[in-house]
């Protein structure tokens, strides 16, 4: 879906686990986020702590909202892969 | 020569059935004895072969909305004819249609042991769901063809009957490749004895391809298309409207849309203030999608839709605005062509109210 609206040249980031099958599609614009079952959690971590994670995750999302890019490119929290 | 007639069942929907057209598609099971509709057909192809002793009719809607049940319904009124062979549709490309031939060829595959044919168009969404499990003879879109596509199907049916079966109709004849007997491929890697090895296929392929010759791989991969990158959102963030998709399958309790667990065709629309208030209950949840763990999800469903922490954006202006409207859709199993559609469709809708950007999460 994520390509599909690419296309037609909106601006949208798919956050996913597995970035390699939204890359493969042709996804621009992809997040890593942290594990298929709990893509913006962490139960190894305080709730309040997950949150503070889940903000750095969409404020990540939205920087790359952001970005002009030349090609598409799999980001992460920290850089890009 | 004097081996019996097969004996042959053949489903129909609402309309192939004589039922009626859409207002017939919430139709129950109907029965019907001899050959209908393009039964008649199929009867003249199977000549002195086989008898299409019943034919079972049921509604599009009936058999799409309840699926399993449906076919545990078909097999059901189908068993007690003891068929020796099944054939339904073909459903060309009809989507509620072929997914009931699709279900009802694998339930009377694995139930009855009997060979089940029928016959799609390859963009049918019952195709990707059922070509494993059914013989899906290639059809093309119209059913101007029918009477050719039955034909098809039956020479299908007449390679699967093996001699072993004790109808030697056609004695030793091996099914060939989906190539050769135009049926989609059911994925099924099998073994062949071959008189080069990998090794020497692998080099002969690549010269052929350096040299621009004609080769045949022997995987299929799928093929995408590159995308250009869309130019990101113009405005300050402090100005932009966000909206939230997902194709994790998270719907109310109840799943009011029918969103399937795999397979799914449809997406739907919740209020975001209603269905994910701060004081939010698991209860109230359920994943739609069977393809991952549900269980950190539903004790949070923020952890799929990051909701709490775009309010908390919106409140200190970080963000103008948290679209109030979730777009959710179960993206497992879905064919690439219907998650295309659902994809426009969605962005219809937040191109019509103004969205500036938006985050897709996906399980």
């Amino acid at each position: 879906m994520a390509a599909a609206i690419e296309r037609q040249g909106f601006p949208v980031v798919n956050i996913t686990a597995v970035p390699t099958v939204s890359s493969m599609i042709g996804v621009t614009r992809v997040l890593r986020g942290e594990s298929v079952a709990n893509l913006l959690g962490n139960i190894a971590i305080s709730p309040v702590q997950e949150k503070l994670l889940r903000r750095k995750y969409v404020l990540r999302a939205l920087e790359i909202l952001r970005m002009d890019l030349k090609e598409k490119q799999v980001f992460t929290l920290e850089g890009t892969e | 020569m004097n081996s019996p007639k097969l004996k042959v069942v053949h489903y129909l929907n609402q309309f192939f059935g004589q039922e009626g057209q859409e207002e017939k598609a919430d139709m129950k099971f109907v029965v019907k004895p001899g050959p209908v509709g393009p039964g008649l057909a199929l009867q003249k192809i199977l000549g002195e072969k086989g008898q299409v002793i019943a034919t079972i009719v049921c509604g599009d809607n009936y058999f799409a909305e309840h699926m399993d049940e449906a076919a545990a319904e078909a097999i059901k009124l189908i068993a007690p004819y003891e068929p020796d062979l099944f054939f339904a549709g073909p459903a060309f490309e009809a989507g509620r249609y072929g997914m009931a031939c699709g279900a009802i060829c694998k339930a009377v595959g694995e139930k009855l042991d009997i060979p089940a044919v029928t016959g799609m168009f390859e963009e049918n969404p019952g195709v990707d769901l059922f070509r494993r499990h059914a013989y899906i003879c290639k059809t093309g879109r119209s059913t101007l063809k029918i009477a050719q596509t039955l034909g098809e199907m039956a020479a299908l049916a007449w390679k699967l009957l093996s001699p072993e079966g004790g109808t030697k109709i056609v004695a030793g004849e091996m099914i060939g490749r989906p190539a050769e007997d135009g049926y989609f491929s059911r994925g099924i890697m099998k073994n062949e004895y071959t008189p080069q090895t990998a090794a020497a296929r692998g080099v002969e392929m690549l010269l052929a391809k350096m040299q621009g010759r004609t080769f045949e791989t022997e995987v299929e991969l799928p093929k995408f298309q590159s995308i250009t990158p869309p130019p990101a959102m113009r405005q300050e963030l402090g100005a932009c409207e966000i909206a939230l998709i997902s194709d994790g399958g998270l719907v109310p309790k109840g799943n009011p849309h029918g969103i399937r667990g795999r397979g799914n065709l449809v997406w739907a629309v919740y209020d975001l203030e209603s269905f994910l208030p701060e004081n939010y209950s698991p209860a109230n949840y359920e994943i739609a999608h069977t393809g991952y763990y549900p269980a950190r999800v539903l004790e949070n469903p923020n952890r799929l839709i990051p909701v709490d922490v775009l309010r908390d954006l919106e409140r200190e202006g970080v963000i103008a605005k948290l679209h109030p409207l979730f777009y959710s859709t179960s993206g497992n199993g879905v064919m690439q062509k219907r998650c295309e559609e659902m994809g426009g469709e969605i962005l219809q809708e937040l191109k019509k109210r103004g969205v500036d950007g938006a985050i897709l999460t996906s399980t």
